[in-house]
C-alpha cells in the first residue's frame, strides 16, 4: 500500500483542514479534490472565526483511495510545502553561502587577485612585464601597499626600467565604489633605475605572452621617437664651421675699437686752427688797413694844421696891409686877394670836414675790428667745449656701432662654443635619456590614456550628479617618491587623471634624478586645451674640471678652463613639435695667459673671469636657432669702458693739441689787439687834434669875418675919402655842419677766457 | 560578469512562456505568478546591471516568486523600453533635480555602497521609482486576473474534451513527467 502524505491526516478539525491544506489550494479543481477527500460538500463554506479552542467539527478522510488519489495527494503535499512561506530556504541558503563564501574568498585571495589585475594592466600600459612583491590591499578605508614593483625594460628584459620599493597608496574609498580611482597620495621609499631584475621568470613569461597576444590583435604603435631623432640630429651638428666665425668676430671687435679710436680724428683740430689762422690773418689785414688810415689821417691833420697856419698868416698879413692903408690903385688887387683868401678858407673848411668824416669812419672800423677780434678770441676759448660735444656725438655713434658689431659677431662664436661641447657630451645625454625614457614614457602614459566616461547603463540616460560627485574615473591627486642614496631620485605626479577637463588642476609628472656629475629633470604637463602632453626634459652634466679650446677668438687665449656644466632641455609640445635648449655654464673660469696679450685683450679676459659663471644658451626649434649669452653683455660693457677711457684720453689729447696749436695765434692776436688798441688811441688823439683844429678854425673863421668886415669898412671909408667905390663881392663862407661832439663809441676790452684744463 | 548574466537572462527562450502558462494552472499562489510578472516588468524598467537591478533579481531568487513569469515578462516587454524610457527619464530627472530632494541626494552621495546604485542616472532612478510604484497595483491586478482565470476559465478548459485528450496523450504525459523531474532538480 502506498504511503499517504502526513499532511492528509485521517481525521482533523475544520480549522486544521483549512489552515494546513485548503489555504494552500489555489485552484478550484484541487480544492474540490480535497473537499471530496474529506467528504465536504463543495458548496458548504467553512465557517470563519475558527480558533484553537473552537476548531470546528472534525472531518474524516475517505477510506477508499485509489492509486491515482494517492499520487495526487503526494503532488498536493508537495504543492503545500511549496506554497508555504515567503522565502525559499534552499535558495536563501545558497545566497548566504555565496555571500559568505565571497567574503571569505576575498579575505584570503583578494590580494592575489588585485595584484594579478594590476600586473596585467601595468604590463599593458608600460609594454613590459610589471611584477609586484608583497602586495597588500585594504578594501575599506582603501589602501594599497607593496614591498616592491619591478617594471622591466622593454628593450632589455633582464633589467628593470623602474624598481619601486616600499610603496603606500591611499585611495578614496567612496569614489572608488563610484568607479572613480582617486589616489589621495602615493608614497614611495625607494626608486631604482636600471636595476637587475629578480622577478619570477614564470610570471614574466606569462605577462610577455599576454603582451604578445595583445600586440597581435592591435596595430603596432609607431616606434619612432621624434624626441630622440631630433636630439641626435641636433647634437651631431658640425661645430667646426661655427668656430671659424669666432676669428672674424674677434677681428671685427678689434676693428670696432680701432675705428672708435681712428674716427675721432685730429683733423677737427686742424680745421679749428685753420679757422683761427684765417681769422688772425683777416685781423692782421684789418689792423694794417686801420694803421694806414690812421697814418693818412695823421698826415691830413698835419697838412691841415699847416694850411690853417698859412691861412692865418695870410689873413693877418692881409689885415695888416688893409690897416696900414689901401691905395686906390691897389684896391682891385686887394679885393681880389680877399676873394681868394675867402675861397681858400672855404675850401679849407670843406677839407677839414672831409677829414673829420674819414677820421670818424676809421675810428668805427677800428672799433668793429676790435670787437670781431674779441669775439674770435672768446670763441677760441670755447673751442674745447665744442670739441667735447663733437666727440660726444661721435662717441655715441661709435659705441652704438661697436655694440652692433659685437652683438653680430658674438653670435657665431657663441655657437661655436656651445656646439662642440654638446657634440662631445651628446653620448652622455643619450645614455642618460635612454636610461630614463621609459620612466618618462610611463609617467606620461596615464596622461594620455584618458578613456571617455562610458554611459553607466546600456540604455544611456542622463547623469544628474551633484557637483561634488562629478569626478573623473581616475584621479591621482598627488604621488611622490624620493630616494637619497648614491643618487638622489625624486618624482611627483599631480592631478593625473583620465579626464583632465573634469579637474581644476593641470596633470603633470615630474621626475628628478641627480648624481654627482649628472642630473635629469623631466616634467610633463597635460594640456586640457588641446588634449596633448607637453614634455620637458632637462639633462644636466657637470664636469669638475674642463678645458675648452677656443682657437683664435674674442679673447687672446687658446682655451678656457673651469667647472663646466652642460644642460639640455628638451620640450615636446602636444603637437609633436620639439624645442631644444642647450645651456653651457662654466664656473671658476680662467683664461690662461699666453704672455703676449695686448692690454685690451687682457682686460676682456679679466672681465670674463670676473663673471660668476659664463652662461651660453642655445635654443633650437622648427622656427629657427637662437643663441644668448652673458658673454656679449660683459664684452660690450668692457668694450664700452675701454672706449670711454679712450674717449677721455682722446679728448685730453685733442684739447692739448688744440691749445698747443692755438697758443701762437692767441698770442699773436693778443699782440695785434694791443697794437690795434694803440692805434685806436692814436686815432683818438688825432680826433682830439682835429677837434682842436676845429676850434682854431672857428677862431679863424671869426677872425676872417671880422677882418672881412673891417676890410669892408675900410674900403667904404676909403671910398668916401675919394677912392673909387669898388664893390666888394659877397663871398659866402660855408659853415660846416660838424657834429656837436665826437660820438662815444665804446671800445671793448675782451678778456681771453680760461682754456679748459686737462681732466 | 554582469554582462554575461544579463545576456543569459535575456536569452531565455520561449520555454519560460510555457512555464508561465503551466504556473498559471498549477496549484501555486496566484500572487506568486502575478508578482513574478510585476517584478519582471520592474526589471525591464530598470536599465543595466546595478544594485537595484541585482536586488530585484536577488529577491526573485530567494522569495517564492515565479521566476519564469518574471523572465518571460522581462523578455516579452523589452520592446516597450523605447516607449517607456522617455517617461522614465523625465520622472528620474524630476526626482533628481527636485530641490527638496537635494539634501537627501547629498546624504546618499556620501554612502559608499549607494554609489553602485547608479541613482544619479535618470533612467535608473525613474525605473526604480516607477517600477516600485507599479509593483503592488500591477501585482494585485494580475493576481486578481489569475484568480478569476483559475476560478472561471481553468476548470472549463481542463474539463474540455480537447484539452483532456491532449493531456492524456502518451507523449505529453512523458514529456510532462520528465519536465517535472528536471524542474524538481533545477528548481525552475
Amino acid at each position: 500500500m502506498k504511503r499517504i502524505p502526513k499532511v492528509f491526516r485521517e481525521t482533523m478539525t475544520l480549522r486544521d483542514l483549512k489552515r494546513r491544506i485548503l489555504r494552500y489550494m489555489h485552484t478550484p479543481l484541487h480544492e474540490e479534490f480535497v473537499r471530496d477527500l474529506y467528504q465536504l460538500p463543495l458548496n458548504s463554506p467553512i465557517p470563519k472565526g475558527l480558533t484553537r479552542r473552537n476548531p470546528g467539527a472534525a472531518v474524516t478522510r475517505k477510506n477508499e483511495l485509489t492509486a491515482a488519489d494517492i499520487k495526487r495527494m503526494k503532488q498536493l503535499a508537495r504543492d503545500i510545502r511549496a506554497n508555504r512561506g515567503l522565502f525559499n530556504p534552499i535558495k536563501l541558503g545558497i545566497l548566504l553561502f555565496f555571500i559568505v563564501g565571497s567574503a571569505v574568498f576575498g579575505l584570503f585571495f583578494q590580494d592575489r587577485l588585485i595584484q594579478n589585475s594590476l600586473e596585467v594592466a601595468l604590463t599593458r600600459v608600460v609594454g613590459a612585464p610589471a611584477v609586484f612583491d608583497g602586495f597588500r590591499v585594504q578594501l575599506f578605508n582603501t589602501g594599497i601597499w607593496f614591498d616592491r614593483l619591478q617594471i622591466a625594460d622593454p628593450e632589455d628584459l633582464s633589467r628593470n626600467a623602474v624598481d619601486l620599493h616600499g610603496a603606500a597608496v591611499d585611495l578614496d574609498t567612496n569614489l572608488l565604489l563610484r568607479r572613480v580611482i582617486h589616489i589621495r597620495s602615493f608614497g614611495l621609499e625607494q626608486l631604482e633605475l636600471g636595476s637587475n631584475r629578480s622577478a619570477s621568470t614564470e610570471r614574466d613569461a606569462e605577462l610577455i605572452r599576454m603582451l604578445n597576444e595583445a600586440e597581435a590583435t592591435t596595430a603596432a604603435a609607431s616606434t619612432e621617437d621624434p624626441l630622440m631623432d631630433t636630439l641626435s640630429q641636433w647634437l651631431v651638428l658640425d661645430g667646426q664651421e661655427l668656430f671659424t666665425g669666432i676669428t672674424g668676430a674677434a677681428s671685427l671687435e678689434m676693428l670696432a675699437l680701432q675705428e672708435l679710436e681712428a674716427t675721432a680724428t685730429p683733423s677737427f683740430v686742424v680745421e679749428e686752427v685753420e679757422r683761427a689762422r684765417i681769422v688772425a690773418q683777416r685781423q692782421e689785414q684789418g689792423i694794417a688797413t686801420i694803421r694806414a688810415e690812421v697814418s693818412n689821417l695823421e698826415e691830413d691833420v698835419q697838412g691841415l694844421v699847416v694850411d690853417a697856419e698859412d691861412r692865418r698868416r695870410a689873413l693877418e698879413a692881409l689885415i695888416s696891409r688893409i690897416e696900414a692903408g689901401v691905395e686906390p690903385a691897389r684896391l682891385p688887387q686887394l679885393t681880389e686877394e680877399v676873394r681868394e683868401e675867402t675861397q681858400a678858407a672855404a675850401r679849407f673848411l670843406e677839407e677839414i670836414t672831409t677829414t673829420w668824416t674819414t677820421t670818424e669812419g676809421t675810428y668805427r672800423s677800428a672799433a668793429e675790428q676790435a670787437q670781431e677780434l674779441a669775439s674770435f678770441i672768446q670763441a677760441t676759448g670755447a673751442v674745447p667745449a665744442t670739441v667735447q660735444q663733437y666727440l660726444r656725438d661721435d662717441r655715441a655713434l661709435l659705441e652704438s656701432r661697436a655694440r652692433e658689431l659685437t652683438a653680430q659677431t658674438l653670435s657665431d662664436p657663441i655657437q661655436s662654443l656651445v656646439m662642440p661641447v654638446l657634440s662631445q657630451e651628446s653620448q652622455k645625454y643619450l645614455a642618460l635619456y635612454q636610461q630614463v625614457r621609459h620612466i618618462i614614457a610611463t609617467l606620461a602614459a596615464p596622461l594620455e590614456s584618458g578613456v571617455p566616461r562610458s554611459a553607466p547603463t546600456p540604455r544611456g540616460g542622463r547623469i544628474v550628479a551633484l557637483e561634488r560627485q562629478d569626478h573623473p574615473r581616475f584621479l591621482l591627486t598627488r604621488g611622490f617618491f624620493s630616494y637619497h642614496g648614491e643618487s638622489v631620485i625624486g618624482g611627483e605626479l599631480n592631478n593625473i587623471t583620465t579626464e583632465p577637463r573634469r579637474i581644476a588642476g593641470i596633470p603633470e609628472a615630474r621626475l628628478f634624478f641627480e648624481q654627482p656629475t649628472e642630473s635629469l629633470n623631466a616634467h610633463a604637463t597635460f594640456s586640457p586645451a588641446n588634449g596633448g602632453t607637453n614634455t620637458e626634459v632637462d639633462l644636466v652634466f657637470t664636469t669638475n674640471e674642463a678645458t675648452i679650446p677656443l682657437g683664435r677668438g674674442i679673447v687672446p687665449a687658446s682655451s678656457v678652463t673651469g667647472t663646466m656644466s652642460t644642460q639640455l632641455s628638451v620640450s615636446v609640445s602636444s603637437g609633436g613639435a620639439v624645442a631644444l635648449q642647450a645651456q653651457l655654464s662654466l664656473r671658476d673660469q680662467t683664461f690662461p695667459r699666453t704672455g703676449s696679450n695686448a692690454a685690451v685683450g687682457n682686460r676682456l679676459m679679466n672681465a670674463l673671469e670676473s663673471l660668476e659663471q659664463i652662461d651660453i644658451q642655445a635654443r633650437g626649434s622648427a622656427e629657427g636657432f637662437a643663441l644668448e649669452s652673458n658673454i656679449a653683455a660683459v664684452l660690450i660693457a668692457e668694450a664700452g669702458a675701454i672706449a670711454q677711457e679712450q674717449f677721455a684720453e682722446l679728448v685730453q689729447f685733442l684739447e692739448a693739441e688744440l691749445m698747443k696749436q692755438l697758443e701762437p695765434f692767441q698770442a699773436e692776436l693778443q699782440q695785434q689787439r694791443e697794437i690795434l688798441n694803440a692805434y685806436l688811441q692814436e686815432a683818438e688823439e688825432a680826433v682830439e687834434q682835429v677837434w682842436t683844429l676845429r676850434e682854431e678854425l672857428t677862431d679863424l673863421e671869426n677872425l676872417q669875418t671880422r677882418l672881412t668886415r673891417e676890410l669892408q669898412q675900410q674900403l667904404e671909408e676909403a671910398g668916401r675919402q675919394g677912392v673909387r667905390n669898388i664893390p666888394i663881392p659877397d663871398i659866402p663862407i660855408p659853415t660846416p655842419e660838424l657834429p656837436a661832439q665826437i660820438p662815444d663809441i665804446p671800445i671793448p676790452t675782451p678778456t681771453l677766457p680760461r682754456l679748459p684744463g686737462r681732466r | 560578469m554582469f554582462a554575461h548574466l544579463d545576456s543569459v537572462v535575456y536569452k531565455m527562450n520561449m520555454l519560460q512562456l510555457l512555464k508561465v502558462l503551466k504556473a498559471m494552472n498549477l496549484n501555486r499562489r496566484p500572487s506568486e505568478v502575478a508578482m513574478g510578472m510585476a517584478i519582471g516588468f520592474w526589471l525591464m524598467l530598470v536599465p543595466g546591471i546595478n544594485i537595484p537591478w541585482l536586488l530585484i533579481l536577488t529577491a526573485l531568487f530567494v522569495v517564492k516568486i515565479n521566476s519564469a513569469a518574471a523572465i518571460a515578462v522581462l523578455f516579452l516587454s523589452r520592446p516597450l523600453q523605447g516607449f517607456i524610457d522617455p517617461l522614465l527619464d523625465h520622472v528620474g530627472f524630476l526626482l533628481l533635480t527636485a530641490p527638496p530632494l537635494v539634501p537627501f541626494q547629498q546624504f546618499i552621495a556620501g554612502v559608499p555602497l549607494l554609489v553602485l546604485w547608479q541613482w544619479e542616472n535618470t533612467l535608473v532612478t525613474g525605473g526604480v521609482v516607477v517600477g516600485a510604484l507599479l509593483l503592488l497595483p500591477l501585482g494585485g491586478t494580475l493576481t486578481l486576473i489569475i484568480i478569476l482565470y483559475r476560478r472561471h476559465v481553468y476548470p472549463v478548459l481542463f474539463r474540455s474534451a480537447p484539452v483532456r485528450w491532449f493531456l492524456n496523450l502518451p507523449i505529453v504525459q512523458r514529456v510532462n513527467n520528465w519536465y517535472t523531474r528536471i524542474s524538481r532538480v533545477t528548481g525552475w
